[in-house]
């Protein structure tokens, strides 16, 4: 991921660090694909040891040995404390609130940490999607832009 | 109550899934229902409308090859790789068809499903607040009549036919799976018929850990039909090919490319699950 040119971190890098350093040990994340899955384990890595691991897939204290590519490796499902169904997931687990940060990963954010998580250009005019979720100045809420996924008028990799 | 029948795979798909459709192949991440979308695929199935939490590479390659009109989802992408070029493609450039999108949030549409399942009109759920995504009518809010609490209303989801891999069916045509589990059980039961292809047929279901057994009677079809979740995995019979899973994003990119790599494992291959 390192600039191959000169060995300075990346913009996705450095983001990806200050996620992990809003962690506190013990917490319970919520974690989302991309760079928050990043961080996330960095921070298991680092401060905070015992920072609980929730995946959307159903694994809940996942302590994954390598970094899964996604909400649903193996290597999740392996690890968990606990699996369940997605259902179970979103209204035991994420609806009631058990969880302390998530990890969102956004194509944008403003100013205001609005999160843009579908849409970006003018295809916010069409009949398709466009994703303003305001979700802002919760503390609960972190995210970690994925600029890389998206481009002008473009549908762009969102988690919501 | 009917019970399900062990099948060919080109066969349950002929008799079960028509153009038209509600189709839902479900599978979150693990035991993603590939062979039996390809199936679907060479079958040449047109204005199908689907459903899936993540549609993933499987329904870029459905969208590309033509065979959708509509699609109701949550998460549109490749996960930890990037967009699906297929289906933008169809969204920005209508090729090689137009696509309308009904997109909701993953909570939104594990709701629907519940809702589906149980045969309820709608679930309530906290959600879609201050969100602009077109959902296509699918969602309202709703006062709690008991708290006063505003809450979202999601219409319930029930397709004409489910379609999900497991480990296991036994040779009643029960069938369990096991591992992340997903929203299958709610997709089975919310949906009119259910085809499942299986890794292995078996004597006898051993209790497991985090299983799912769902009965002969809830299902049309079991189709034997080994690695058919590949490039997504069995848990305790594969691994996920997260290699492939960065491969489909240059493939996909490309039209031609795209139809090559279809063509030649596609198109081209035999139907699989040819033994009933």
């Amino acid at each position: 991921m390192s600039d191959a040119q000169n060995g300075a971190a990346t913009r996705e890098e450095r983001m990806t660090v200050a996620a992990a350093r809003q962690v506190k040990d013990r917490q319970v994340l919520l974690v989302g694909v991309g760079p928050p899955n990043a961080a996330a384990n960095l921070a298991r890595r680092l401060q905070a040891p015992e920072a609980v691991l929730i995946y959307e897939s159903g694994a809940i204290e996942a302590k994954p040995v390598r970094l899964p590519l996604s909400i649903g490796d193996d290597d999740l499902a392996e690890t968990a404390a606990e699996l369940v169904s997605v259902p179970e997931m979103f209204n035991y687990w994420i609806g009631a609130g058990r969880i302390d940060i998530g990890f969102l990963g956004a194509a944008q954010l403003d100013r205001h940490a609005n999160i843009n998580t579908t849409v970006i250009g003018s295809c916010a005019s069409r009949s398709a999607a466009s994703s303003r979720s305001s979700t802002s100045r919760r503390r609960s809420a972190s995210a970690t832009g994925a600029a890389r996924a998206s481009g002008s008028g473009s549908p762009a990799r969102g988690r919501r | 109550m009917p019970r399900s029948t062990l099948r060919p795979l080109a066969d349950a798909v002929a008799e079960h899934v028509h153009d038209g459709d509600i189709v839902a192949l479900e599978g979150f991440t693990h035991l993603i229902p590939f062979a039996a979308g390809h199936e679907i695929i060479r079958q040449g199935r047109r204005n199908l409308t689907v459903v899936r939490m993540t549609p993933d590479v499987i329904y870029d390659q459905m969208i590309g090859m033509g065979c959708v009109k509509r699609m109701i989802f949550s998460y549109g992408g490749n996960p930890g790789v990037g967009s699906l070029h297929r289906m933008r493609d169809a969204v920005e450039n209508g090729w090689p068809r137009p696509l309308e999108l009904v997109e909701h949030s993953h909570a939104g549409l594990a709701n629907a499903y519940v809702a589906g399942a149980s045969r309820l009109p709608f679930a309530a759920l906290r959600g879609y607040a201050g969100t602009d995504l077109e959902h296509g009518g699918a969602v309202a809010f709703v006062e709690c009549p008991f708290t006063g609490q505003r809450l979202s209303a999601v219409r319930a989801v029930n397709p004409d036919v489910a379609v999900i891999h497991a480990q296991h069916a036994d040779r009643d045509g029960n069938v369990m799976l096991w591992g992340i589990t997903g929203v299958q059980k709610e997709a089975v039961l919310a949906a009119d018929r259910a085809i499942v292809t299986v890794e292995e047929v078996v004597d006898e279901l051993e209790p497991r850990p985090h299983a799912i057994v769902l009965p002969s009677w809830v299902i049309t079809a079991v189709c034997h039909v080994p690695n058919g979740a590949w490039p997504s995995y069995a848990h305790d019979y594969s691994k996920r090919d997260n290699r492939f899973y960065g491969e489909w994003d240059e493939i996909a990119r490309d039209r031609d490319r795209f139809r090559a790599w279809m063509d030649e494992h596609v198109m081209a291959a035999v139907s699989v699950g040819g033994e009933a």
